[in-house]
């Protein structure tokens, strides 16, 4: 073909256009290009001939909504330039996914419908990450998801296939520990509320800890202990939590909080991130699992969840008032305290000692 | 997996009634879902299978507990499953868990501290009939019961190893041999107790697919097994005697003889195996070399014959054989990047070398000939 010839196709075939019509029955015309992209429309177009006109629009299917049909095209409309680089499409793909978790699942259901691959597994993958890690409560928040599962079925310890006793009395259990477990996802809730307050006086805790090695340890230990309290009161939670401590201690406690504020900010949201992931973790599974002679003992009364609360309240109090008073009362917080005791470590931190399940 | 999830569809719109999921072409949803598409309401099962399969195994459980919607998809979906991860309480999970997830094909349950017991291999029995491939390996407070009960309750396994299960008879594991007939691969080691002659002889008699079998430390295993699993198990490609100190010529060369796609041999260890049975193997392959040459001109050149061996510590081998056998197998390599053929601790063994070696063995045997 001459080029003269080529120039006068090429901008009639850069004119041509699909039309479309969503569920909503509005029309719209798109690149030809950017739409075949798309293999069910592309099998529409060419199995069956429909597109070339207004009255012969595709109709899509009814999981694509206007606003997901043009998200689509988007992402279209840039993959489909055969010039892109590898690099260019992935840090394209991170920033086109970035959107509320609400869009990404209408956009994972639209692109499915498409048969849009690419797009369906990035879109997953993206949901995949959002659900990791987090309990069935979370989830359901973050979905809206019904909580139409009995509380026997979310745990189903073991199918009630026969009556027997011992199985209705862990039934039971089970569902005390269900309720245990909400209880502490509120104060869980509240605590996140404390941690952001605690933020702000950041540099005031490095000030503080900067002319004081050795209070940060009391100060992770009087949150950790907290957190530790409030968990479930069994002797290897307590071993597997105070290794995490200890283990967040060593390489925090007197190197990294010194160095600068960035850092102390993470090593404490480090802190509270670790143990609340290990603390949900090990709840739920535990929770449903646990069947050890030391759960019977483990008297989860109103007493507790009262002092629990004002735990919490006690320490919201102490968290915004300043360090040295604030060290003070956490310091003197352990003799108070019957059930939590404090002891040196061989380095002269403070060492949580023993849970309170001593009772 | 897609089939069964449509087949399940009027139970699931049942369950779905609030989320009403729409499947393809279900025309009710349709209606009633024209207006405010939101969240998981439009999601099909096979698509929030496709999300839970890529979550790690722990996630995928507690998303099983988050909504009786999702229950049933992930209960209907899901194949695999590994719980290695458990540190505790693994035993109260399979409990809990076998009942729910019943498609399950792949379960991995290796544990790092014995945790597994009877009753939780009872259960997975009762109710995963679709297992193909189980790891139990170092269950150690596992008894006989749990072989009688997954040879009732799984008859289609293919994969199992129950290495380090040093509770296990020979007696049950001949009783499993009988039910799950379709085993390829099969993983004893260290198993004592359970793998003996008498063992062997059932898995020889009953386990006709077996490809790959791993007796590793397994004294007690002697001729008559061995020769009785070659007679047996003619499709025998990987077998892994270490250990089996009671070995002696007669067992290699039933092999030999027998599993003509014997592609991996361990005899680490074996002090009785002589050159008679380097000969043995290396006349075997030219003995029916006649036979592959078919095969090959077929265009199925599967490049057979031993790939990897391993006769350290078999000290009564001479360099002549085992040079023979080395000329015999092409696939068999002393050299340094693809070095399959073993020979530690066998010191009037250093002269023999591959093919490939040997160019650079001769450049290396001028300079350094006094110290051979």
């Amino acid at each position: 073909m001459s080029e003269v010839d080529m120039a006068v196709i090429k901008p009639e075939m850069m004119k041509s256009y699909i039309w479309l019509q969503t569920a909503d029955g509005s029309i719209q015309q798109v690149e030809q290009e950017v739409a075949m992209f798309c293999p069910m429309i592309c099998h529409e177009v060419i199995q069956k001939g429909m597109g070339s006109s207004k009255n012969y629009a595709i109709s899509l299917p009814q999981r694509v909504n206007p606003a997901m049909l043009s998200l689509i095209l988007d992402y279209c409309r840039f993959h489909q330039v055969p010039g892109r680089s590898n690099k260019e499409r992935k840090s394209f793909d991170e920033k086109f996914i970035r959107m509320d978790t609400k869009r990404l699942c209408e956009l994972t259901s639209a692109a499915d419908s498409l048969q849009l691959k690419p797009l369906v597994d990035l879109t997953s993958r993206a949901l995949a990450r959002i659900i990791e890690g987090k309990s069935p409560e979370e989830i359901r928040e973050i979905f809206h998801l019904p909580d139409d599962l009995t509380e026997e079925e979310k745990l189903e310890p073991l199918k009630n296939t026969t009556d027997d006793p011992r199985i209705r009395l862990l039934n039971r259990l089970y569902a005390k520990k269900r309720k245990e477990l909400k209880e502490r996802q509120k104060l869980k809730n509240i605590e996140v509320e404390e941690e952001r307050v605690d933020d702000r006086s950041v540099d005031d805790l490095l000030s503080f800890i900067n002319g004081d090695n050795g209070d940060s340890k009391g100060i992770k230990n009087s949150k950790s202990k907290k957190k530790n309290r409030r968990r479930k009161d069994q002797q290897k939670n307590t071993s597997a939590n105070e290794a995490i401590k200890n283990h967040n201690k060593e390489p925090n406690g007197l190197n990294q909080v010194c160095c600068s504020a960035e850092v102390g900010q993470t090593v404490w949201a480090g802190v509270g991130a670790t143990s609340n992931l290990h603390d949900v973790e090990d709840d739920i599974f535990d929770n449903k699992n646990e069947l050890d002679d030391g759960d019977i003992d483990d008297e989860i009364d109103p007493a507790l969840k009262e002092k629990i609360d004002r735990e919490v309240e006690d320490f919201a109090r102490r968290l915004n008032s300043d360090w040295p008073e604030r060290m003070q009362e956490i310091l003197s917080f352990g003799h108070e305290r019957k059930p939590v005791h404090f002891s040196l470590n061989g380095n002269g931190s403070l060492r949580r000692y023993a849970n309170s399940e001593q009772r | 997996m897609i089939g069964e999830a449509k087949v399940g569809n009027e139970d699931l719109n049942l369950c779905f009634e609030k989320l009403m999921m729409v499947a393809a072409g279900n025309s009710e949803g349709l209606k009633m879902n024209s207006v405010g598409i939101t969240e998981w309401k439009d999601i099909p099962v096979e698509l929030l299978l496709r999300i839970v399969s890529l979550l790690d195994d722990q996630t995928a459980i507690v998303a099983s507990s988050v909504c009786s919607g999702w229950r049933d998809a992930i209960c209907l979906g899901l194949t695999q499953l590994c719980l290695s991860w458990c540190r505790k309480n693994m035993n109260n999970l399979v409990l809990s868990l076998a009942p729910k997830f019943t498609r399950l094909q792949t379960l991995i349950l290796r544990q790092e501290n014995p945790q597994l017991e009877d009753n939780a291999v009872e259960s997975i029995s009762k109710f995963c009939h679709d297992l193909q491939d189980l790891d139990l390996s170092k269950s150690f407070k596992l008894s006989d019961r749990s072989l009688y009960a997954l040879a009732h309750g799984c008859p289609n396994l293919k994969k199992l190893n129950i290495s380090g299960c040093t509770s296990f008879s020979d007696e049950a594991l001949a009783y499993l041999t009988n039910f799950c007939r379709k085993l390829k691969i099969l993983n004893l080691c260290g198993c004592v107790k359970a793998a003996t002659d008498h063992a062997l002889q059932a898995i020889g008699r009953n386990c006709n697919m077996l490809q790959s079998l791993n007796l590793g430390w397994c004294d007690n295993v002697g001729d008559l097994g061995v020769m009785s699993l070659a007679y047996g198990c003619h499709d025998l490609r990987c077998l892994d005697l270490c250990g089996c100190v009671r070995i002696t010529d007669d067992s290699v060369i039933a092999l030999a003889n027998e599993c003509l796609h014997l592609r991996s041999l361990g005899l680490y260890y074996c002090r009785n195996i002589t050159d008679r049975a380097m000969y043995s193997l290396a006349h075997s392959r030219v003995k029916n070399k006649g036979s592959m040459w078919e095969s090959s001109m077929k265009g199925r050149y599967e490049d057979d014959g031993l790939k990897s061996l391993n006769i350290s510590q078999c000290t009564a081998l001479t360099p002549s054989a085992v040079q023979a056998l080395c000329d015999t197998f092409p696939a068999l390599h002393t050299c340094s990047g693809r070095h399959s053929l073993v020979m530690s601790g066998c010191l009037n063994l250093t002269s023999v070398h591959c093919a490939c070696a040997v160019q650079a063995h001769r450049t290396f045997n001028t300079i350094f000939h006094t110290a051979h």
